[in-house]
């Protein structure tokens, strides 16, 4: 898929309409789940979404792969939805001061084993702070490179490392309080 | 635990580990329990994740805005379009819809509204609020259709608008009747409709 994106994004940069369809069919489902789980509003993260590929069309030749396609793609949605977020003051986005209780109960993996997991784990994903959901997605959704993501969300590596850390802590307390009833 | 290997755990567990890091940590989770857990962990929290939800995304009514915007030249309004942050697909005839839209709205809504004294009026939805159910379609009209006619189609093939405009000029309407059957007359309409389509049944949905 790698090199087919980056194909296409060749062809893009010469002004193939044609390319620019099947590269929005190729991504346009991930990116748009991407956006959305950190906005929780289908109509601006479908803003968000036109806003990102008219960018691949405007800047497709500009791309010189020294990263994957998808990182410099998610990048961009990344950062326009980072910057709608803080016109909008919804949220902080360099908060990365977590609070680091670890809950090194069994809880959180009877959870993952209950059949209602699904919703427990949607459920906790949303009270992740952005910094820390942007990273878990790209990880476990994306199955992106530490280093990736680094470059996705032009943080060093070593930061995505314990923002994921910490996104896991905070997965497993809300996760056993979820199983205890008290979330 | 070793705090520097369970920092790359996740990262072990999506497969994107590699050459030295790789090995230190496969076999530091050989040699502790506590890893080996938090692998089984971290391996059932990705699949959760990845499990596909019932979203719906803007599919192919999102490339047809964006090749409209294209036409409209989205290389050559670049530094326009960077520098006001402003979607070029915003333009004055979805505006025009979007008021054709309301005004369809409102009348609706007055002819929802108790009839009162009124012997000669009869309230639709006898004084309770409806809400919508069955399944809903996205749709986009055509920039030059007017609010009367979209409103005899919407009522010709037994559709409510329940959401919308977006910015993109994108509706929800809820029908109960044949989905795919309704989106197909409403593609028939081409002069008033742009695009049209299926997102399913919110209601039937996990």
């Amino acid at each position: 898929m790698s090199d087919e994106a980056a194909h296409l994004l060749k062809l893009i940069g010469k002004g193939d309409e044609a390319a620019f369809a099947d590269f929005y069919r190729l991504f346009e489902t991930r990116l748009y789940r991407f956006i959305k789980s950190k906005l929780n509003d289908s109509f601006e993260a479908a803003d968000i979404l036109n806003e990102t590929f008219l960018e691949v069309w405007r800047k497709a030749d500009t791309f010189e792969g020294r990263s994957k396609v998808s990182t410099w793609l998610f990048g961009i949605a990344y950062f326009k939805t980072v910057d709608f977020m803080r016109k909008r003051k919804l949220v902080l986005v360099d908060d990365d001061q977590f609070l680091d209780i670890v809950d090194e109960s069994d809880d959180a993996m009877a959870c993952l084993l209950s059949k209602e997991k699904g919703d427990h784990v949607r459920f906790c994903l949303e009270t992740l702070k952005l910094a820390q959901r942007s990273v878990m997605e790209l990880a476990f959704f994306e199955d992106m490179s530490y280093g990736d993501i680094a470059k996705v969300v032009d943080c060093p590596e070593n930061t995505v490392k314990t923002r994921m850390f910490h996104a896991k802590q905070a997965m497993k307390n809300c996760l056993s309080s979820r199983l205890g009833g008290t979330a | 635990m070793n705090k520097e290997v369970e920092r790359l755990l996740p990262f072990y567990v999506n497969g994107t580990l590699q050459g030295e890091e790789f090995e230190r940590v496969e076999q530091a989770i050989k040699a502790d329990p506590d890893l080996q857990k938090e692998v089984a962990f971290l391996a059932r929290l990705r699949d959760e994740v990845k499990t596909p939800q019932a979203e719906n995304s803007p599919g192919e009514l999102g490339l047809k805005r964006l090749q409209n915007a294209l036409r409209q030249g989205g290389r050559t309004s670049d530094a326009a379009a960077s520098a006001s942050n402003v979607v070029p697909l915003r333009n004055w005839g979805w505006r025009a819809t979007a008021i054709a839209a309301c005004l369809l709205l409102v009348l609706q809504t007055l002819v929802m509204l108790p009839a009162g004294t009124d012997d000669d009026l009869t309230s639709a939805g006898s004084g309770s609020i409806t809400i919508p159910t069955g399944n809903i379609i996205s749709v986009t009209f055509q920039p030059d259709a007017t609010e009367e006619n979209i409103r005899n189609l919407l009522l010709s093939v037994g559709a409510s608008i329940v959401a919308g405009p977006s910015a993109l000029g994108v509706y929800k309407l809820s029908v109960t009747r044949d989905v795919d059957a309704v989106v197909t007359k409403l593609l028939l309409r081409r002069n008033l409709v742009e695009t049209a389509q299926s997102d399913g049944n919110p209601a039937a949905k996990p």
